[in-house]
């Protein structure tokens, strides 16, 4: 090699396979790889789940077998022979058995969008696909011909639909606090043959305490059963009369329509108004149909209620124990050894917090709160009270789960304040609390609700430990809702993630439930997601704080 | 100077006032326990995690017993021991005794051993006078009994037990003790030890007509309840064997009741052809009443099936003594399978199960699955009696010399041992045992006493031989590893741990296997070849992947790329090898390019990988894939893969290509490499390029030859990959789990180790590049060992992650403990089954503590993989600062 020292120097640059491009393309490669695995991911969820309650064109082909058949394109691909087939959503399930249905291009001979066909949803047996003829209510024809009777439809179905809204809410909300009450008159009899005995006076004067109540009660079903017999009397009757694509006719009653549209004669604003109708109804409604239509309001409101009371839970203890390890803990290897210990709890398993939870929070501390304070209700229907999963437990599991994302944050946020502050403070004369209280603290607080609000984006997407410890798939009793005592924590709720595995892996018709799984899907990532740029938010303008303080 | 007067004139104070140092305790008490009550109580879960599951692990215990005695003369004076049965009620806190010899009926409080009630049977149990053989089906009162002139009819025998509601307590029960029992007219009153009272029905009564089919002293019978009516067999002293269904009827214009009797004898001398059959003196049906099983004294045994109850068939001979005599036989719970135990004191386990070397002509073979060794090695004692637990796999065996052992079948372990003789417990050998309903009470008894002890026998179908070794279960062919605990056969339970690690292990293992690689060296180019600008906005977005939530990417994983890869296979497949050779390729077509053009596109290397070379190599993998899929699979690689078509090449093939791939870099580096810098010394940079691209190609043809040599080699000894690693698609699979867990774990390996790598010291870097290395050198042999523990760390976090993931196993990988290690296969992971069955398993059964030692095992598996990983990262943390 140093036979010729000059051929060396010659050589201005390395050899090619030096640089390693083809390496560095690989690796570029990978980078890019995982890019499109987030940025497609992302690109899906949003694609889908913003396109699910846009109303699409409605398609009437005919085949060559001459069945006619009146369907919305869901899929199209390429059957192995080369030729295309659809996927069409062909609804009306009671008439065909099915919801959806391929055809082969071939056998297709003509495809149209006629203007009457109507698309119906209904509150139970799948969407309904048809054209309308006639309005009727009772025996009277009130609207002929397909215009007509839409136009009909149109004017009369709002009133319809108040007046079964009307029904729905009293028997939902009006007899469950009813039974609600008559039940709390049970266990109070209950309570006091517990107490004092079957036989004494109390025990007697909550029976009879109990016969007022239930007297009441009857009395107010009552009232409640002539209001909704009214309601239902002004529904009864009301139909709108369809002929479907291959030529039968069905009557569908008019309460049990929850909406219907005309996709190929809408503008883009009537589309926009069913699509904004369609949201509406997605985030205010109970579900129907199996969590598969509707509206997921209670699933958002359990989200909701459980990451904040989680929040509520964690933040107090996640700090005190952020203190107490950087402020007070004295600095040794037993302290070095919890820090790690912490550490590593952030990486165990979710369904471990969860066994833990269903063991500890549901069996044993619910256990003892029900032998201690609950027994009447234990006794009397042999129900568990807080004995199982609930609202609380949930949180708690939830909190422990995050606790140690909280600490650690925390920490790193409490460390982050130079120590020359205290240390100005000390000189000053503050005590140690006056120090954490007045300096220490409010500076680290953006990184505390970093990690809080990190913390509360991990919670709202967990599902594994909840699923044992009180999430349900459908539990339309909110537990926070405007009857005493307001905050119900040994309820069962819904929850937007679980309710993405019920819906997606649980339904009967998969194949429609799948849009629904995506608009939830893209809720809740959109919740986190906002969460987590809140975090970046706080943790941005909390690096300029810093950068303008230093000193 | 006055220490007290300050420049300002005012006077200072110089103590704290007390409202401060009274919050500043405060503070510090509050924190202080605050925070170690906080990390307590989360270390706590550890320990609740091990509280529940150490009980598995619990030995059995006995308790005190309690001795009866029946009176010097139980026997009834005669020369054969009198018919007796024994059996407790639900609580079993009362005991029952019927014994025919004195023709009295009893009730026992077992808390003492004394007799509550004794009355003879009376009116009601005159049909059972003179009874020679008698049998209760265990778990409700339905009995047969056969007499000495060869008749025998069914029979009600045992007690009823119902709880009384509070109104119906008559005023003389309510003042007796508790664990005291008040005989009446038809029972007795029994306050139980919870402090409710039972009422104890006697329902001792001979019930249906006598059949007299049979001539000779019978001297086994059993029978089973079926649908229609009981199923009974009974067996003379001749050896004639008699099975009838009774079917009762009620006409409905009459309204009376007919009973039907479908039977069929076989008589003594149905010799089995080549080998005699001895004359049967057990005989045996199996719970669903489709078997029945007949053992002769010297132990062969024959198993007939009665599915045809007019027409039994005689299936095999077997072996039931192993040369000793049989002496007792019992039927387990489940109703398939037979303890038999013999004059050696040895009791064995028989059920049929499929065997290849089956001879009867349904394809079972009765097979000796346990065998359990005498109590006493050294001086065997004939095994007296047998008794099966009514809702375990559990059963007691009593020998000749008193002792009393409880066996269970699965585990094949004995749980526990206790001598019935002595002189406060049973004077002779027992001859009866029973076990109570719910485990807790065990009875044995011989002609003139009964003694019952109270035990807990802990959880004895779990040991560290049931979970982690193979286990022969009921019907299986033979010791499999299984995880069954609901379904069918919920008899016994299969708590195997076993396919649950593997699952676990397979979801990690693949899981990281992909996503390791793609992690790491994305974090290579982003901290080493990206710039900083675009750095900064890359990384949030990669970390917002690791806070998606993982139901999100199971429904994704599971809905959606799952039916996407089963449509297109063949492609996703030549994916894995055509995109990394079209990136290869890419990175040599750029090098032609001019240096200036080069050098000002550097930059923008990332969005013309990411949105030129990846689309034309995925584009690409869908041209080649059905070439591939001819060349390598016979055409259509399902079909293959379910074995169907092609030969085992095209799997090998693909298997290789990896490890060739890297034997063809390392002979490049080797060989050709230095060779070439020394000869294009002086080269334009486009020739140098040119023949750089020359040498990639045949980089790629040495690769392809050298994998397919080795699965030809493969090919040519018979190895087939099918089988093995590979095996038939299904939908849900490893592989689709190892993708959508990729998305969790990505970003998290990413970030780690993009920090590891961009934190080694920025004078290392420019030393190398100033010692004249390449930036890919430098990043290679400088940074990248720098930061090597760094890195580990990372994968050792991303591996803790993997290993407890739990929806994303739950919604893409089908949900079956299948154990094998195949890439398209699905399986069931430890955490998956705990979010299935936790919910289900009833609290501190075995069940649900099996699951919390399956959770107990993630916990403690991630905390070991979690403190490696930081101790690591700590002295890396030292070392970097150190560099």
């Amino acid at each position: 090699m140093s036979s010729d020292p000059l051929r060396r120097r010659r050589s201005t640059h390395a050899a090619l396979a030096a640089h390693g491009e083809a390496w560095v393309w690989l690796t570029g490669g990978c980078l890019a790889l995982a890019m499109t695995m987030i940025i497609g991911l992302l690109g899906y969820i949003v694609s889908e789940g913003v396109a699910t309650f846009w109303p699409r064109p409605i398609e009437l082909i005919e085949l060559t077998d001459g069945r006619k058949v009146l369907g919305e394109e869901t899929g199209r691909d390429k059957a192995p022979d080369g030729t295309g087939r659809r996927l069409l959503r062909t609804a009306n399930f009671e008439l065909t058995g099915k919801h959806f249905e391929w055809f082969d291009d071939g056998e297709v001979t003509a495809t149209t969008r006629p203007a009457e066909a109507t698309v119906v949803e209904r509150l139970e047996g799948g969407r309904f696909q048809g054209f309308p003829t006639r309005l009727l209510h009772g025996d009277e024809v009130v609207a002929a011909g397909g215009e007509e009777a839409w136009r009909g439809f149109s004017k009369h179905h709002p009133d319809v639909r108040r007046r079964w809204r009307e029904a729905w809410r009293i028997d939902k909300g009006d007899r469950g606090v009813l039974q609600r009450k008559l039940r709390a008159a049970r266990l109070a009899v209950v309570r006091a043959g517990l107490s004092a005995g079957a036989d004494s006076p109390a025990a007697a004067a909550a029976a009879v305490a109990e016969k007022a109540v239930a007297a009441e009660v009857e009395a107010q079903e009552r009232r409640l059963d002539e209001r909704t017999a009214e309601l239902r009397a002004g529904n009864e009757g009301w139909g709108l009369e369809f002929t479907t694509a291959s030529g039968e006719t069905v009557v569908l009653p008019l309460a049990d329509i929850v909406r219907a549209w005309q996709p190929n004669k809408l503008s883009f604003q009537e589309r926009l108004g069913v699509y904004a109708s369609r949201w509406g109804e997605f985030l205010g409604d109970d579900p129907r149909e199996a969590n598969s239509a509707g509206g997921v309001f209670p699933a958002i409101w359990g989200t909701i209620a459980m990451t904040l009371i989680m929040a509520l839970l964690v933040a107090p203890f996640g700090v005190l124990a952020a203190l107490y390890l950087r402020e007070y803990a004295s600095r040794g290897p037993l302290t070095a050894a919890v820090r790690i210990a912490i550490n590593n709890l952030a990486g165990v398993p979710s369904i471990v917090y969860g066994a833990f939870g269903l063991g500890f929070f549901c069996y044993v501390l619910g256990g003892s709160i029900d032998e201690l304070l609950f027994r009447p209700a234990l006794v009397a229907d042999g129900q568990p009270t807080f004995g199982t999963g609930g609202l609380l437990w949930a949180s708690l599991t939830l909190a422990l789960l995050t606790l140690p994302v909280v600490i650690v944050a925390t920490e790193e946020a409490l460390s982050a304040v130079p120590n020359s502050m205290r240390e100005g403070s000390y000189a000053c004369g503050a005590s140690k609390w006056q120090t954490i209280r007045r300096i220490v603290l409010p500076r680290a607080l953006p990184g505390i609700m970093t990690g809080l609000i990190l913390a509360m984006a991990r919670g709202a997407g967990e599902v594994a430990p909840l699923m044992l410890v009180g999430v349900k798939k459908l539990a339309l009793d909110l537990p926070i809702d405007g009857t005493f005592p307001y905050v119900h924590p040994e309820r069962e709720f819904m929850h937007l993630a679980y309710l993405i595995y019920d819906v997606g892996f649980q339904s009967p018709n998969s194949q429609a439930a799948k849009p629904m799984v995506f608009t939830i899907t893209f809720l809740l990532v959109a919740i986190i997601a906002l969460l987590n740029v809140a975090a970046i938010w706080i943790r941005g303008r909390l690096r300029r704080r810093y950068v303008s303080q230093q000193f | 100077m006055n220490p007290d007067a300050s420049f300002t004139g005012r006077a200072r104070r110089r103590t704290t006032r007390p409202g401060v140092r009274f919050g500043d305790t405060l503070a510090r008490a509050v924190i202080t326990l605050g925070g170690i009550g906080t990390i307590a109580a989360v270390l706590l879960m550890g320990v609740f995690l091990l509280a529940v599951a150490l009980p598995l692990f619990r030995s059995a215990s006995i308790g005190g017993h309690a001795t009866t005695s029946l009176g010097a003369d139980g026997g009834g004076g005669t020369d054969a021991p009198a018919v007796m049965a024994i059996g407790t009620d639900d609580t079993g806190e009362i005991a029952w005794n019927l014994d025919l010899g004195a023709g009295r009926m009893r009730l026992l409080d077992l808390t003492d051993g004394a007799v509550v009630l004794d009355r003879p049977l009376g009116e009601a149990g005159a049909g059972l006078d003179g009874a020679t053989a008698l049998r209760v089906h265990p778990g409700s009162t339905l009995a047969v009994v056969g007499f000495a002139d060869g008749a025998f009819r069914t029979a009600t025998v045992g007690i009823e037990s119902t709880f009384l509601p509070e109104a119906e307590i008559a005023d003389d029960a309510r003042s007796i003790a508790v664990g005291q029992a008040l005989p009446d007219a038809d029972g007795a009153v029994f306050r139980s030890a919870i402090d409710r009272w039972a009422r104890i029905r006697v329902v001792t009564a001979a019930s249906g007509e006598p059949a007299r089919d049979l001539s000779g002293r019978i001297v086994d019978v059993d029978v089973t309840p079926l649908t229609g009516g009981p199923l009974v067999a009974a067996v003379d002293d001749t050896g004639a064997i008699r099975v009838e269904r009774r079917s009762t009827k009620r006409n409905m214009l009459t309204g009376k009741e007919v009973t039907k009797r479908d039977g069929a004898t076989i008589p003594a001398e149905a010799e089995v052809a080549g080998a005699a059959a001895g004359k049967a003196i057990h005989l045996r049906l199996s719970e669903l009443g489709d078997q029945l099983w007949a053992i002769a004294a010297d132990g062969r045994g024959r198993r007939y099936s009665i599915r045809a109850i007019d027409k039994p068939v005689l299936m095999e001979t077997f072996d039931a003594g192993s040369g000793a005599d049989v002496t007792a036989v019992v039927r387990l719970f489940g109703g398939n399978a037979l303890a038999v135990g013999d004059a050696a004191g040895v009791v064995r386990v028989f059920f049929t199960s499929r065997q290849a070397d089956a001879t009867a002509e349904d394809g079972l073979a009765v097979v000796a699955a346990k065998t359990f060794p005498a109590a006493n090695a050294a001086r065997p004692e004939r095994v007296t009696t047998l008794a099966a637990s009514p809702r375990s796999r559990l059963f007691a065996a009593a020998d000749a010399a008193g002792t009393v052992r409880l066996l269970h079948s699965t585990a094949g372990t004995a749980v526990l041992s206790v001598n019935a003789v002595a002189t406060d417990r049973l004077a002779g050998t027992p001859r009866l045992l029973a076990l109570g309903a719910r485990e807790t009470t065990l009875l044995a008894a011989d002609d003139r006493g009964i003694v019952s002890w109270g035990f807990d026998a802990g959880y004895p179908e779990i040991s560290a031989g049931t979970l982690f070794r193979p286990v022969w279960y009921e019907n299986y062919p033979g010791a499999v590893h299984a995880w069954e605990t609901t379904g069918h056969q919920t008899f016994e339970s299969k708590f195997g741990f076993i396919p649950l690690v593997v699952g676990t292990i397979k979801a990690t293992l693949y899981a990281m296997l992909f996503a390791t690689p793609v992690a790491i060296l994305a974090a290579i180019f982003s901290s080493q070849f990206l710039h900083p600008s675009w750095r900064a906005r890359i990384k949030p977005v990669i970390e917002m992947m690791a806070s998606l939530p993982s139901v999100v990417l199971g429904f994704m994983a599971g809905l959606v790329i799952a039916p996407l890869v089963e449509r297109g296979l063949a492609p996703v497949i030549a994916g894995f090898f055509v995109v990394p050779l079209t990136l290869l390729l890419g990175a040599h077509l750029w090098q032609l390019l001019a240096t200036g053009a080069r050098m000002r596109l550097a930059a923008w290397r990332l969005p013309i990988i990411g949105f030129l070379g990846l689309p034309v190599g995925a584009l690409a993998s869908v041209v080649v894939a059905p070439h591939l899929e001819r060349l390598l699979f016979g055409g259509d690689v399902r079909a293959w893969l379910d074995g169907r078509g092609g030969s085992g090449l095209g799997g090998w093939v693909l298997a290789f290509l990896p490890m060739a791939a890297i034997a063809a870099t390392m002979i490049c580096n080797r060989l050709v490499n230095p060779w070439l810098r020394g000869v294009s010394i002086g080269w334009p940079p486009r020739r140098a390029a040119l023949v750089s691209l020359a040498v990639f190609g045949c980089g790629v043809a040495l690769t392809v030859a050298l994998a397919v040599a080795a699965g030809t080699f493969l090919d040519a000894i018979r190895l087939d990959a099918r089988g093995g690693l590979l095996g038939s698609y299904v939908q849900r699979n490893a592989m689709i789990v190892a993708f959508g867990m990729s998305f969790a774990v990505i970003p998290l390996i990413f970030t780690i180790a993009d920090d590891a790598l961009s934190s080694v010291p920025d004078h290392l870097r420019s030393a190398s590049l100033g010692a004249g290395a390449t930036p890919w050198q430098t990043a290679i042999r400088v940074i990248l060992p720098a930061a090597t523990s760094g890195i580990f760390s990372a994968v050792m976090i991303g591996l803790g992650r993997a290993v407890g993931e739990t929806m994303i196993v739950l919604m893409a990988a089908g949900n079956t403990p299948i154990m094998d290690w195949s890439l398209f296969s699905g399986f069931q992971t430890l955490s998956a089954a705990i979010a299935t069955e936790l919910p289900e398993a009833a609290r501190g059964s075995s069940h649900y503590r099996v699951l919390f030692l399956a959770a107990l095992t993630l916990f403690s598996l991630t905390f070991v993989l979690n403190t490696v990983a930081e101790i690591i990262r700590e002295r890396f943390r030292r070392r970097s600062h150190e560099l």
